[in-house]
């Protein structure tokens, strides 16, 4: 009686294990996507300045506000690019922190999970849970291509 | 190559499993990654053809403008030379007509290179995935007979 009580906390304990972890795994997928959204920005805008750099200084540049075009100067359109790409880079920067952070912390979750596996209670479903995640790292490193033309 | 697939061929089926998802799911992004650049590619090569119809035009040719896709109204062309190019995140240049064709050239050139980059890692994928299938396939036969 009193292992079953064990046994139920047991169980219990890693119930609790495994909702962390699977929070944990959207955590990071949200961040993926929140990344991937900052890459495609950012490739973005890098090819604007670009472009802003080939144009002579009398050139006209206008902006889209709504649906109308404002007339811009060169020197602003310039500075406000650029204001963008040090703000997306900032934040890719906080995003890949964050990450490692998550990361670190999925890591150390699995382990101890794996620590219960051990005691052989919980067997395929989770050792499967752990393959899946040492081979995303490698899709999520990946660099994001620039679409945008 | 070789050492990949030897190293393929020690996984468990259930780590097979999970590889040949991973690269299932990478083979498809990056076909969706090559369509979009396809697309793209069209579209600046239908904007390059319609700046070099537009450059045949005189000035003071009348014609009719689309307002929406089935209103047009009459207007006369003012001046072909001057284009106003959409460089992305809202910004527009003015451009001349040469350089307005430049640019479209440049772009298509880019987005050629970046494909012909991308295909290539599009086929390495593609045939680790093939790999991995077939390898997958071959230990569930050996698997099948000892259940």
């Amino acid at each position: 009686m009193a292992s079953s009580a064990g046994l139920r906390e047991l169980q219990r304990d890693l119930e609790n294990k495994a909702n962390d972890l699977s929070k944990l795994q959207k955590d990071i997928s949200k961040n993926h996507q929140i990344r991937k959204k900052y890459t495609i920005q950012l490739g973005e805008n890098e090819l604007v300045l670009k472009e802003l750099d080939l144009l002579n200084e009398d050139a006209n540049v206008y902006k889209l506000i709504g649906p109308v075009l404002v007339k811009q100067d060169m020197a602003e359109a310039n500075a406000n690019v650029k204001k963008r790409i040090e703000y997306i880079s900032a934040e890719l920067k906080r995003l890949d922190s964050t990450l490692q952070d998550l990361e670190d912390k999925q890591n150390n979750k699995k382990e101890t999970s794996q620590k219960v596996d051990v005691k052989g209670i919980l067997g395929p479903k989770d050792s499967e849970a752990a393959t899946k995640d040492s081979v995303s790292p490698s899709r999520k490193r990946q660099g994001l291509m620039r679409l945008r033309d | 190559m070789a050492s990949r697939t030897l190293e393929i061929e020690k996984m468990s089926v259930e780590q097979l499993k999970a590889l040949k998802e991973q690269a299932d799911l990478e083979v498809n992004l990056l076909q969706d990654s090559l369509n979009n650049i396809r697309t793209a590619t069209t579209r600046l090569e239908i904007a390059s053809n319609a700046l070099q119809d537009l450059s045949l035009r005189p000035q003071g040719k009348k014609m009719l403008v689309p307002l929406t896709a089935s209103l047009y109204v009459p207007g006369t062309l003012d001046d072909a030379d001057k284009v106003l190019v959409d460089v992305g995140t809202g910004y527009f240049v003015e451009k001349t007509m040469t350089e307005g064709k430049d640019y479209c050239e440049r772009k298509i050139s880019l987005l050629k290179s970046n494909y012909e980059q991308l295909l290539d890692v599009a086929t390495k994928k593609k045939s680790i995935a093939d790999e991995t299938g077939v390898i997958l396939q071959a230990k569930l036969r050996q698997l099948a007979p000892a259940q």
